[in-house]
């Protein structure tokens, strides 16, 4: 296409001449398509910054050193409202450069003329300024749960109207090291409600609503300041409103350690709303033993002052069966939701003496324990008592008194041998007891006397144990088998011509030996 | 608002880097494959090779020009080179080492057409003329790989900024976090670069040449087809981020931006050239106009690229 006797580098200058194309024909064409298309939102024409880092070397070799700024400033007052901490001028807004936002001149050592066209707060005078970049400030903050007044301000300053309200009224000094926004320091409220009060705004102005958006939807049955008392901190809260008193760590707790956030539902009041029963016995109404003053040391007293019942536990385990049913043995009021498994937690069975005594023909036992009888019972805790209850603590012992191993003809005065330095002294127990009571326990055997026993009581180890001999206590004849077998003692015997041995040891052996 | 620190210089500057790297990288392509050696005279490995050091060197200019410093106290830039913590200093070096080889490659290429210029060497380098294809080879390959540097630069140098520009740090995917700028930039570079150094130059020059190298057909219609799909996945993340990123795609979309987007990028630079390609690949050739156009369309298309991403840039809100 281009003629062949055109050197070949021409290409170069038509690739050099077709980018220059390029770029004149975009220049041209980018204003008019812009001009045509649509825009999208008409932004406020905003003003240009200088960012003047680098000539505000002066103002910060003056202002981060106090021995410079004494000697110009005149007095401590004006020392310790113009220094600024040098790492201040690290943050966001310390490192844009002084000059960027104070003006002034930049890089001029003499203070007059540094000075000249000072601007002290850049918020009161150019607002549009901080503007620039903070263009979308919120006007709610919902992590803090504040509302703000950043529309109003927004607005005004583009309107080019004063609102009455400056960022640095909030936001201080913030390229001097304040920055209440990083939340590393918290203005009080009572920063705000002060400066509220001061210029006199209207009342509604220092409601709790018109910073904090309330995260509890309770307004309808409550205010903020039912709770919330104090306008240094918003955790301190009064727990008058609170349905129920809190005692002990409950009183401390925060709101939300128990309750559901943000209304404070899903709560009945109860121990088990929080807790879990560490333990399996007992049901999840906790306050049957505990109180939440002291968790333990609660259940520890009852277990201290809990009495003991008198009789065996063992085969018993259905305390209730027994105890809190209607007209039966009462227990008190404060146990009355408590579960049988938890009585022997406090109660340990301390049974009451056995009976060691027969019982049989003798089931009337006021008849001897009664008020005033023989052997009255202890008055004030069997007070009410009747025959029918008494073996309800009083069990058999298992063991009948000693039988009496005399014959009792002409022997009815017992203590003439059984008193107390008679001959054969009855226990130490039996001691005021007289001759009626003897026979109410110890039976009267056919057992022989001594005098009647013609066999050594001690044959052979039998050690005066009767039974041996006397199998059923039957006295009426005696019983050598238990030791000496019949078949061998019959063989034995046999084999030496004797016969019919049976029943008739003593005949040949009346001291038990061989004769 | 939009960002208001850089303008028309650096814009230029990453379209001439991107243009000088994309045809480099093309010429060198020819070198390396031996398709340069099909024809006696290949203009598009001559104006790839000549013109890429010259233009990425007055991209470079207008950058240095650009900063406030470059203008009053351009010394300074001798910092730039000893920052490496900086991305731009690596882009420095980059620029630094590709300018002189890309300058050195276009000797070796101008060797070959200007007799005059052979003469010079001849004088001075006489073992150069010797083994000239064997140099031109090594530095075409040496060339070759700092181009690619330069062409990713100019999207690295972007994406740098991109915390500050929420639209210049969008990643390929939302789950997976390469900056898009570098691979958008280095796609529309080569493709930019192919536009001029074959499309227009080589056309304009030797209209059957189309004819002879049916290979740039689907080269062409694969990096519309790349370029197309991350320009596409860049506005998507950027509305799916929301914020200023969301904000800059809705302003290239359908706001002052949108007839440059459009018509500028999508139908002149992405739309006609895929037709115009598509169909030389199906009926075996296409017109010189056509080609020319197309190469063309491309060439602007990259610029409107550079100034839709550039002015799109809308800062972060704080």
């Amino acid at each position: 296409m281009l003629p062949s006797h055109w050197p070949k580098w021409v290409v170069i200058l038509l690739a050099f001449g077709l980018i220059v194309v390029a770029i004149v024909v975009a220049a041209l064409s980018v204003p008019l398509t812009r001009a045509l298309a649509p825009d999208l939102t008409p932004a406020p024409e905003l003003p240009e910054i200088n960012y003047a880092e680098p000539l505000s070397g002066e103002c910060e070799l003056c202002h981060t050193d106090e021995q410079i700024l004494q000697a110009s400033a005149g007095s401590q007052e004006n020392v310790d409202a113009y220094y600024i901490e040098a790492a201040s001028l690290e943050g966001p807004h310390g490192s844009l450069g002084c000059i960027t936002c104070h003006e002034g001149t930049g890089n001029e050592a003499d203070k007059e003329i540094a000075h000249q066209g000072l601007i002290d707060d850049l918020s009161e005078t150019h607002p549009e300024d901080c503007l620039l970049c903070h263009r979308n400030l919120p006007d709610q903050l919902p992590e803090d749960n504040l509302r703000t007044p950043h529309g109003l301000i927004r607005d005004a300053v583009w309107a080019g109207s004063a609102c009455g309200v400056l960022c640095s009224d909030c936001h201080g000094q913030v390229g001097h090291g304040f920055d209440p926004v990083t939340g590393e320091i918290i203005c009080s409220m009572k920063v705000c409600l002060d400066c509220h009060q001061e210029r006199n705004l209207e009342a509604r102005l220092s409601d709790c609503n018109t910073c904090h958006v309330g995260p509890h939807d309770l307004s309808a049955v409550m205010s903020c300041k039912d709770c919330h008392v104090s306008s240094d901190t918003w955790r301190e809260t009064q727990l008058g409103v609170h349905p129920v008193e809190l005692v002990g760590y409950h009183a401390d707790a925060n709101c939300f350690e128990c309750h559901r956030w943000p209304n404070f539902k899903g709560l009945d009041y109860v121990c088990s709303d929080c807790h879990k029963r560490p333990h399996e016995i007992g049901n999840d109404d906790c306050a049957l033993c505990h109180t939440p003053e002291g968790w333990a040391a609660s259940a520890d007293a009852l277990v201290a002052g809990a009495t003991a019942f008198p009789h065996p536990a063992i085969g018993r385990e259905e305390c209730r069966s027994c105890h809190w049913v209607e007209d039966q043995e009462a227990i008190p009021e404060d146990h009355k939701g408590r579960t049988n498994d938890t009585c022997l937690v406090c109660h340990q069975a301390a049974p009451a003496p056995a009976i060691m005594h027969l019982v049989e023909g003798h089931e009337a036992c006021l008849n001897c324990h009664g008020e005033g009888q023989v052997a009255e019972f202890t008055v004030d805790i069997h007070q009410g008592r009747d025959d029918a209850s008494c073996r309800t603590c009083h069990e058999l012992a298992g063991v009948a008194p000693r039988p009496i191993l005399h014959s009792l003809d002409g022997r009815a005065d017992c203590l003439m041998c059984h008193a107390a330095g008679g001959v054969k002294p009855n226990p130490e127990s039996h001691e005021g007891w007289d001759n009626d009571l003897c026979l109410l326990c110890h039976q009267a055997s056919e057992q022989p006397t001594q005098a009647e026993h013609p066999f050594p009581k001690d044959h052979n180890a039998a050690a005066s144990n009767c039974i041996l001999c006397h199998p059923d206590n039957d006295y009426s004849t005696y019983h050598c088998e238990t030791c000496h077998a019949l078949a061998g003692m019959t063989q034995v015997h046999e084999a030496r011509g004797i016969k019919e041995i049976e029943k008739r040891c003593v005949l040949c052996h009346p001291q038990g030996k061989k004769p | 608002m939009t960002q208001t620190a850089w303008g028309w210089l650096v814009i230029i500057y990453l379209f001439l880097g991107g243009l000088g790297a994309g045809a480099l990288l093309t010429a060198a392509l020819l070198e390396v494959s031996g398709w340069r050696y099909k024809r006696d005279y290949c203009p598009t490995a001559l104006t790839g090779a000549v013109i890429s050091g010259p233009i990425v060197g007055l991209g470079s200019l207008l950058l240095i020009l650009d900063l406030g410093a470059g203008k009053t106290e351009p010394w300074r830039i001798v910092y730039l080179f000893t920052n490496f913590g900086s991305v731009m200093t690596w882009g420095i070096w980059i620029l630094t080492l590709f300018i002189p080889v890309a300058l050195f490659y276009g000797l070796l290429e101008l060797i070959e057409v200007e007799p005059f210029i052979k003469g010079i060497v001849w004088a001075r380098f006489p073992r150069l003329l010797r083994n000239v294809p064997l140099y031109r080879r090594r530095t075409a390959i040496a060339s070759g790989i700092l181009a690619v540097g330069v062409a990713v630069y100019t999207g690295v140098l972007i994406s740098a900024v991109g915390p500050a520009v929420p639209l210049w740090s969008q990643p390929v995917l939302p789950f997976l976090p390469i900056p898009m700028m570098p691979l958008l930039f280095l796609i529309s570079a080569i493709s930019t670069g192919m536009a001029l150094t074959f499309d227009l130059v080589a056309t304009i020059a030797i209209p059957e040449i189309q004819q002879q190298m049916r290979i740039m057909d689907l080269a062409h219609i694969v990096l519309i087809g790349v370029e197309n799909v991350l320009i596409g996945l860049l506005l998507l993340s950027a509305l799916n981020a929301g914020g200023a990123a969301a904000e800059s795609a809705r302003m290239i979309m359908y706001g002052p931006l949108s007839i440059l987007f459009w018509v500028g990028v999508v139908l002149v630079g992405l739309i006609y050239p895929f037709v115009v390609h598509a169909y030389a690949i199906g009926a075996g050739r296409h017109s010189l106009w056509s080609g020319i156009g197309s190469g063309a369309g491309i060439l602007i298309a990259g610029l409107f690229l550079r100034y839709l991403i550039v002015f799109a840039g809308i800062p972060a809100q704080l």
